[in-house]
């Protein structure tokens, strides 16, 4: 079917398909970027509400002693650099949805003009 | 394009976007197992906790059997009956008394729980979004 549109429609489409996949890629790692954020927060929560000042942290199989204080900072760098890259992909998504919405406006009137879905 | 044209462009949508929710539904119930995993992790380590406050705890060491994989196990005493290390997430794990771990993890089983009950429900709506793309496409196809 493709192949009798316009080589500049097969462009949009290719375009906006290109689009679509690179939201949702973006999607799924925004889910797991706010997955890891929540679970850090969790963590966090819980140093504050323990009493002991020596905490475990795991290395591989196996736990290692530590201070709750440099968990604490640890985990708190990690949620900033989470929150950084939670912004920086909500904007990357800001933009490939504003694109995208250019490109179906760009497409809606190519297919118009050559008389694709209108009147049935 | 032609009738011809626009049946067949209407029906590469649909198989398009049927596809996209088959892809939807097997992460959903990949996902949903993970859970049901972990929900049964849970309740394990949940029983075992519950015995252990149960026992007069002081009086004698608790013998126990270890795995170490392939169905092997190794004796081993439970010297602090009173206290569990739990993981808290973020590679992080802290010392709690039992009676503080049996809350922690009830509640760790409840939001994995609730999270279940959410997983069905979208697997829900996804499944009844493909019964209507199958039809729909059994209808074009039919044209």
């Amino acid at each position: 079917m493709d192949e009798k549109l316009p080589p500049q429609v097969q462009n949009q489409l290719m375009q906006l398909q290109q689009l679509q996949q690179q939201s949702q890629a973006m999607q799924e790692q925004k889910m797991q970027i706010e997955a890891t954020l929540k679970e850090t927060e969790k963590a966090l929560e819980e140093l504050e509400k323990t009493k002991d000042d020596l905490v475990y942290k795991g290395v591989g199989e196996i736990l290692v002693k530590t201070d709750k204080e440099t968990a604490k900072s640890e985990l708190g760098e990690k949620k900033e650099m989470l929150d950084i890259r939670k912004q920086t992909l909500e904007r990357q998504g800001e933009r490939i949805e504003k694109r995208f919405n250019q490109l179906q406006e760009q497409l809606k009137g190519s297919l118009g003009d050559l008389g694709v879905g209108q009147g049935g | 394009m032609n009738g011809k044209e626009e049946v067949e462009s209407e029906l590469q949508k649909h198989v398009v976007l049927y596809r996209s929710y088959e892809e939807q539904m097997v992460a959903l119930q990949q996902q949903k197992a993970l859970m049901e995993m972990s929900i049964k992790e849970c309740s394990g380590a949940t029983d075992f906790i519950v015995l252990l406050d149960k026992k007069d705890r002081g009086d004698h060491d608790v013998e126990t059997l270890v795995p170490i994989g392939s169905g092997t196990f190794i004796s081993a005493t439970i010297k602090d009956q009173g206290k569990a290390m739990v993981s808290i997430g973020g590679g992080y794990s802290v010392e709690k008394d039992i009676k503080d771990v049996k809350q922690f993890l009830e509640e760790k089983k409840k939001n994995l729980s609730d999270s279940l009950v959410k997983v069905d429900s979208k697997l829900a709506q996804v499944g009844q979004t493909l019964t209507y793309l199958q039809a729909k496409i059994e209808e074009i196809t039919k044209k």
